[in-house]
């Protein structure tokens, strides 16, 4: 009883209360959901969301060759479509070693064939970089969102 | 999951457990059944790990095959010293009863209802935490991909210089995954829950030969609940298993001092070197720490003991250490973490703003800890009253220190490093007080006149 109490009382002041709402009833409430679906991409979704959707989209996208040079870490918050993907350890946690490169690493941009656009309600495109020119341009595009902190996709958006 | 994962795990769990019993047996009779096993499986649990890396240098590829022969023939070899061992051991069987009380099947009813839902988690959902998924478990899935944990991660064209430390962290918690990996668990960690029940457990017998069972239970059971702690009991990181070695060791050691045990000692020694192996700074904690062993060793059992004592904890520490950092990372790795830049050396000034930090910020949410850390500091506050008036300590006095010692150790070592941010370094480095704690409030004399009290009153209702 005495711990029942302890869960129980006062739910808004309660640490107690509040680790047994998020950690413990919250399980059980969505035990026999959760144990519908044991696929192991749901699973990785429910937890991941953009962080696995992403990295597993790119991966049926890329063909041998590309170099993709993932955004910055900001301007896919900003987005709302995750943000841990968009650092190479992750994403090779998520898809497997793959050529990509970060928006910071100004010793492989050479190497990129291709980049990420993103854009609202979780669209991204998947564009080619065709000359250097072009590769120079989306070097000085990241290097501002990443100065910025992805405001400028923002007001691009706008 | 299959019947056949989980009978492979639960296989290689009882192999573990068996290897541990040669190195925990020689205490069985000081430990008491159920602290025994826990503490085989975690011994168990650590010395596979330390096997498989062996075979992995020398160039035995790593699979299902070779953990479980490992497992079998480390368990046959355990067998060998156990045959020393087996009559103190056989003591756990003879005349034992089964003495636990019905208020204790009624905490252990909720403390099932609480890790149910951490055994679920742990199998259910993929790594989370961001170090585990750009570390650890990174490197433990393209090992088992590849066979060796000197794999392609380290030497990918894509990933060079961009690994960072975290690779490159102690390998309990990596090599562990690799185990459960490969017995079929598609995101390993299962093994968290084990470990976490095995340290609740040994807490909880821990708490009860301190006090009245019943205030035990309650202890043990607010132990297991705090709300940050019991999170790692399914989130992949290095600090949990980390705290279970170390505190495991301190809470052995003080108990040797306690009942003079020299056994204990020994074993504490072994867990607190164990505990290396589970996070790289431990070295440097464990060799603070050691004059607080090494002294009331002496005192209690001759020089000669505290230096033997002192000896395998170093010996263990320093050489599962070496192992890892210098064996494996320097001679085998293609690349290794540079930890000159993050070195900032001694400064008294960081190390006060950082124990501000921890002790007023990070200990002081109750987010964090609940009541474990205010039980802990209205306990203390109570003791530290009563001693001003009687002058002596109405607690435990290694019990009083260990809250303090790790504490201390912890932030000055932490502070030598320019990457360690208290929020979250130092706070999952705090689980390792957490024990000291509740063992603290145990022996108060403010809960032993509780228990006093209660244990009277069961004689007058007996009677």
């Amino acid at each position: 009883m005495l711990f029942g109490v302890l869960i129980t009382a006062f739910p808004d002041d309660n640490p107690y209360a509040h680790w047994h709402r998020k950690r413990i009833r919250l399980y059980y409430d969505n035990y026999a959901r959760l144990r519908k679906d044991l696929r192991l991409d749901t699973r990785m979704n429910e937890r991941h969301g953009y962080d696995f959707m992403i990295p597993k989209w790119l991966n049926t996208k890329m063909k041998p060759g590309d170099v993709v040079v993932l955004p910055p870490h900001s301007y896919a918050k900003s987005n709302k479509m995750g943000a841990a993907w968009t650092d190479v350890r992750i994403f090779m946690y998520m898809a497997g070693l793959r050529p990509v490169i970060m928006a910071d690493d100004t010793a492989r941009f050479h190497h990129a064939t291709h980049f990420l656009e993103l854009g609202d309600g979780g669209t991204l495109w998947y564009r080619k970089i065709d000359s250097p020119e072009e590769r120079d341009s989306v070097r000085i595009w990241y290097d501002e969102l990443l100065r910025t902190g992805g405001e400028l996709q923002e007001d691009v958006n706008k | 999951m299959s019947v056949a994962v989980i009978l492979t795990s639960v296989f290689i769990l009882l192999a573990q457990m068996l290897i541990g019993i040669g190195i925990v047996g020689y205490s069985a009779a000081s430990l008491g059944r159920l602290r025994t096993f826990a503490l085989s499986i975690l011994t168990g649990m650590l010395t596979h790990t330390v096997v498989i890396l062996i075979l992995d240098i020398v160039g035995i590829p790593l699979s299902l095959t070779t953990v479980i022969a490992s497992a079998v023939i480390l368990a046959a070899a355990s067998m060998v010293v156990f045959t020393r061992v087996g009559g103190r051991f056989r003591l756990l069987f003879v005349g034992a009863d089964f003495n636990i009380r019905m208020y204790e099947v009624v905490v252990l009813i909720f403390a099932a209802y609480f890790f149910f839902p951490s055994f679920f988690g742990a199998w259910y959902w993929p790594v989370t935490p961001f170090d585990a998924m750009a570390g650890i478990d990174l490197v433990a899935r393209q090992t088992v991909a590849e066979g060796t944990v000197n794999n392609e991660i380290f030497r990918y064209p894509w990933l060079e210089g961009r690994l960072s430390n975290q690779p490159f962290y102690a390998p309990f918690a990596m090599l562990m995954q690799v185990i459960y990996r490969l017995a079929g668990f598609a995101f390993g960690q299962v093994w968290l829950s084990v470990a976490s029940i095995c340290m609740i457990a040994f807490v909880w017998k821990t708490l009860r030969s301190l006090t009245h069972p019943f205030l035990a239970a309650l202890l043990g059971l607010l132990y297991a609940i705090t709300p940050e702690q019991y999170a790692y009991s399914l989130l992949l990181q290095t600090d949990w298993p980390n705290a279970i070695f170390f505190a495991g060791g301190g809470i052995l050691v003080i108990e040797a001092f306690r009942r003079n045990k020299v056994d204990l000692l020994y074993l504490g020694s072994i867990l607190l070197g164990m505990a290396c192996w589970t996070r790289n700074e431990t070295i440097l904690i464990l060799l603070l720490i050691l004059p607080f062993i090494f002294f009331p060793a002496k005192r209690l059992f001759g020089i000669a003991t505290a230096f033997r004592t002192s000896a395998v904890a170093s010996s263990v520490g320093v050489f599962l250490f070496a192992l890892w950092n210098l064996v494996y990372i320097k001679t085998i790795l293609p690349v290794s973490p540079s930890f000159a830049g993050e070195w900032v050396g001694f400064q008294p000034a960081r190390i006060a703003s950082m124990m501000y930090e921890t002790i007023f910020v990070v200990l002081a949410d109750d987010g964090y800890w609940a009541g474990s850390f205010f039980l802990f500091a209205s306990t203390f506050v109570v003791v530290l009253v009563q001693f001003l008036r009687r002058r002596t300590w109405p607690a435990g006095y290694h019990e009083t220190l260990w809250v303090f010692l790790p504490l201390v150790a912890l932030v000055v070592v932490s502070s030598l490093f320019s990457a360690t941010v208290v929020e979250q370094t130092i706070r999952r480095g705090l689980f390792k007080i957490i024990p000291f704690m509740f063992l603290f409030v145990a022996t108060s004399d403010p809960i032993q006149l509780i228990g006093t009290w209660i244990a009277g009153w069961e004689k007058g209702k007996a009677g």
